[in-house]
């Protein structure tokens, strides 16, 4: 049946029925499309906005005229009504514009608009469509009918008559107390924060043209089951096409992954399927652009599930062509997950590491193709028959590699996610830090000739136990490679109260001690390792004000241009945990580092929750929230197991809803106006795109390098580049790293704060040449420094 | 030692004092289930079953043998500064010397799962050793 068959289908039993004392329920004639937009205030809007809401849907456009101006008139009436009427008090009115609206709608009237083609075309002009709190297409009214009025409300009663969908959203989500109060704590130290915070970030994902979703998997997204694939996936950048704007790819887990052409102006296409990058049917995990073969392009690399990994290589103009089988590197059916190109031989082709967690899942699947998690999966490293090991890659060039995790001595089979390449010693050679979130990290220096020696211990003696994340920097501005290690796993030891999110954990509080499985040497928390020489270093997390709660992974850059490195920590859990948002870390010079995250409009969320998962209380029988053990997320609950198990199962259909949370971020200029802008990934749930105006508000000073290497790999990574501006030496370490589970390629981004001018550039190459690049060199500028 | 139960009809007979007690306490379904191995004296073995209840007289070594079949369960009882944990594959032993008489929360979450304390909640209660001897035999009365 055609929507408008449908829809005269509808009128007529609308019409017909109006007089009836008991009336039929209304028909369904189909889903509402999937749309991600954003309204008048340029807030995000998806569809699952509106889920647990009646609402009303029009058509809109910026040169309203003829059927569209009358509806439009007929909305600001309706407005009035719901907004006099107690029934319809839930009912949300919405019309769907071909450009922005501006002026200022009524509260309870969203105009949505967002990039071209992303405007769904299921309402006609003239015509209102009502919509059911699930989303359903109920009912269509002729807006230029004399009794529009009376058949809106008709239907509109009809909807609310309709039994209401057990909509479930635990209440320490839904209106968590403690958010207000922090969010007026660190508004109000924003007076005493030293680091530049004069600007804004607006989260402008509906107009951007962007709506891929992360897709969880059957076993946390249904079935919450804590295993490892709730660490999510990654977002990487680089410019795949080769026309100077940075693209994004988006790696998936149930669902399939997304490559977006950046558009310029914050506004992307999908060209996943023309690129021939699209991976489906697998838990996708970690995502890396490099320059595999030396050929001026970003080739691409997708780890994965258990199903195979995957490498594309780029013909330079955004067409990728799968070589995984040739290049040998598809792995072999482990739980993959970090990615981290480098040249661990010098030979200026570069290697791949690939972190494999450990055996987390069983051998059935779920109807997502994906397989069962086991229900363990957090005690596998006490079952060494469970452990995996890591892979390393050896380049041979003309895109083939070899495994070379034997030969190289790097045999890591400790619980990792990610990894991260290090010159920790400052021998010029690329060592490996590889966060263990089931145990102590592991440091694996290159003692050249192709060979890693294990020196973890010795080198970091104690370390996070559940660590996540790690991000390479300078961030004291002495010149030597610092390391930011989050830990995700010692906060989920108890159940984190929001006040104690951003401690260490004490002791007592931490997991039983056999459960570690280790010495008990550890850092309860996030680490930094500031660098006091070569394998020398302090852990200095508290002292710099870099704990975190719930952290996944750090992503580095210098968010306000004042020349210190800045932290942007992606974070959260889902359901059915209590909300708790990312975090920005500003640099106070090098001596501190201070919350940002409210200040800067990072956080908190417009909207906290999303649906999670639809029940069918009569099939999901096992489902906690369907057998009456109610509102998991209620700490200060303090019935008895028993009493709780008096409350009667539930039958039906529930939505039960979750609190967002993020997983990978990257952090580049997505919109060339010269400063830093944001893009996650959320599990379960849309990324974000946030749009910062610091270059709007004023002089921002920075320089972007761009590094082309001869001898050492073509994206020069592994280089170090120190710019002096200011009176001071910046040294970035152009490791390619971008956040949690990704990797990309784009220039290094420079503040100069307020020096509009650098002195000099001196790179140092992974092949050991020296470089300098001598100025002035003018605010503004792209440097593309390429090695002799 | 076991627990003597005397004969099918009269309830346990119990040595006096009891110094050691083994309870097992399986951790399923996100709940406790405690149980008490009782030897009668015809030389069977009785399973005791006392739910969210684990009742060790004062002045007893205790051993609680925990298990837990499909999850990462903690085990704690922060009066006592008890933890531990059990796991599939992964069962453990918790000893303690119960030293003062009291009624103490035990809690029992799932490791890096849902954090749900008010969940799976049980008690662990030390008696005086007459009490402790009434609870067993009326334990053991309704076990049969």
């Amino acid at each position: 049946m055609t929507v408008r068959t449908a829809i005269s289908m509808v009128m007529a039993l609308a019409m017909g029925a109006s007089g009836c004392r008991r009336a039929e329920p209304l028909p369904v004639f189909g889903a509402v499309p999937a749309f991600v937009l954003e309204d008048q205030t340029q807030q995000p809007v998806d569809l699952g906005d509106l889920r647990g809401s009646v609402w009303v849907a029009t058509v809109f456009s910026p040169q309203c005229t003829g059927p569209c101006a009358t509806v439009a008139d007929h909305m600001a009436t309706l407005a009035k009504d719901v907004a006099a009427t107690p029934a319809l008090q839930g009912v949300k009115l919405v019309s769907f514009s071909a450009g922005p609206a501006g002026g200022n709608a009524p509260a309870r009237w969203m105009v949505l608009t967002g990039a071209p083609g992303a405007v769904p075309g299921f309402v006609r002009d003239g015509s209102f469509v009502l919509v059911d709190r699930q989303g359903r297409m109920r009912a269509t009214v002729d807006g230029l009918a004399a009794d529009w009025q009376e058949r809106v409300r008709y239907a509109l009663d009809r909807l609310d008559e309709e039994p209401v969908t057990d909509v479930f959203v635990p209440a320490a989500v839904r209106e968590p107390s403690w958010l207000a109060a922090r969010v007026k704590t660190q508004l109000a130290s924003a007076a005493q924060l030293a680091a530049r915070h004069d600007f804004h970030f607006t989260d402008r994902l509906g107009a951007s043209g962007i709506t891929f979703k992360l897709q969880a998997s059957t076993d946390v997204g249904r079935f919450y089951t804590a295993n490892h694939y709730d660490h999510g996936t990654g977002v990487a950048v680089a410019d795949v096409d080769g026309d100077g704007r940075l693209d994004l790819y988006f790696a998936n887990q149930a669902g399939a992954s997304a490559l977006y052409r950046n558009l310029g102006g914050g506004r992307f296409e999908d060209i996943t399927e023309r690129s021939g990058t699209r991976v489906s049917g697998r838990a996708c995990t970690g995502v890396a652009f490099a320059d595999i073969d030396n050929d001026g392009d970003a080739d691409l690399y997708v780890s994965c599930v258990r199903a195979g990994n995957l490498l594309f290589q780029n013909d330079g103009h955004g067409t990728f062509t799968d070589i995984t089988a040739t290049a040998g590197v598809g792995g072999f059916g482990t739980h993959s997950s970090g990615v981290v190109f480098f040249d661990y031989d010098g030979d200026g082709l570069l290697d791949l590491f690939v972190t494999n967690v450990g055996k987390y899942t069983r051998d059935e699947r779920w109807d997502d193709g994906l397989y069962a998690a086991v229900r363990d999966a957090f005690a596998g490293h006490l079952h060494p028959d469970r452990s995996e090991t890591s892979l390393l890659f050896h380049n041979l060039g003309h895109g083939r590699f070899e495994n070379a995790t034997q030969k190289s001595g790097l045999v890591h089979t400790a619980w990792s996610g990610e990894a991260t390449a290090i010159d920790a010693d400052g021998d010029g050679r690329q060592d490996l830090y590889v966060p263990s979130m089931q145990g102590h990290d592991e440091f694996w220096r290159n003692a050249g000739g192709g060979r890693f020696e294990r020196r973890s211990r010795e080198v970091f003696p104690a370390t996070p136990w559940g660590a996540m994340g790690a991000q390479v920097l300078d961030w004291n501005g002495d010149g030597r490679p610092d390391l930011y290690v989050t830990d995700m796993h010692t906060d989920m030891s108890s159940d984190l109260q929001p006040e104690e999110d951003a401690k260490k954990h004490d002791p007592k509080t931490f997991f039983p001690p056999d459960f570690l499985g280790t010495d008990r040497n550890h850092v309860l928390g996030n680490a930094l390792f500031t660098s006091t020489g070569p394998l020398r270093f302090v852990e200095e997390s508290d002292k710099a004000g870099v704990e975190t709660g719930w952290p996944w992974g750090p992503s580095v850059g210098d968010l306000n241009a004042d020349g210190w490195p800045d932290i942007f920590v992606a974070a959260g859990m889902n359901y059915p945990f209590r909300y708790r948002g990312s975090d920005i870390l500003l640099n106070d010079g090098g001596r501190r580092f201070a919350a940002a995250e409210y200040i800067l409009g990072i956080e908190p969320r417009r909207r906290l929750v999303v649906p999670w998962m639809d029940l069918d209380c009569d099939a999901d029988v096992k489902q906690d929230l369907c057998t009456g053990e109610q509102e998991p997320l209620l700490a200060e609950d303090t019935r008895t197991p028993e009493q709780r198990r008096k409350t009667d199962p539930r039958h039906g259909h529930i939505t039960a809803w979750a609190a967002r949370a993020s997983r990978s971020a990257v952090i580049f200029d997505l919109d060339d106006d010269g400063d830093l802008d944001i893009v996650t990934t959320n599990y379960g749930d849309l990324p974000q795109v946030f749009i910062s105006d610091l270059s709007q508000r004023g002089d921002v000073h920075f320089l972007k390098v761009k590094l082309v290497g001869r001898r050492s790999n073509r994206d020069g990574i592994g280089a170090v580049v120190a710019v002096q501006a200011n009176g001071r030496t910046q040294t970035l370490f152009h490791d390619g790293k971008t956040g949690y589970l990704a990797q990309g390629v784009m220039p290094l981004y420079v503040g100069l704060g307020g020096a509009t001018q650098a002195e000099s550039i001196a790179v140092t190459w992974p092949s050991g040449r020296r470089q300098t690049v001598r100025g002035p060199i003018q605010s503004g500028t792209v440097v593309t420094v390429r090695e002799p | 030692m076991a627990l003597l139960l005397s004969s099918a009809d009269c309830g346990p007979d119990l040595p006096v004092p009891v110094d050691v007690v083994n309870v097992r306490l399986v951790a399923q379904d996100r709940s406790w289930h405690a149980s008490y191995v009782l030897a009668t004296s015809a030389g069977h073995s009785v399973d005791v079953p006392t739910g969210r209840e684990v009742h060790v007289p004062l002045g007893a070594g205790v051993h609680l043998a925990l298990s837990s079949p499909d999850f990462i369960s903690s085990f704690t009882v922060d009066d006592l500064d008890l933890r531990h944990f059990a796991a599939p594959d992964l069962p453990s032993q918790v000893t303690f010397f119960a030293d003062r008489v009291g009624r103490h929360e035990l809690r029992g979450d799932e490791l890096c799962g849902r954090p749900h304390d008010a969940r799976a909640r049980g008690w662990l209660v030390i008696d005086r050793p007459v009490d402790y001897q009434t609870w067993v035999r009326k334990q053991a009365r309704e076990a049969r």
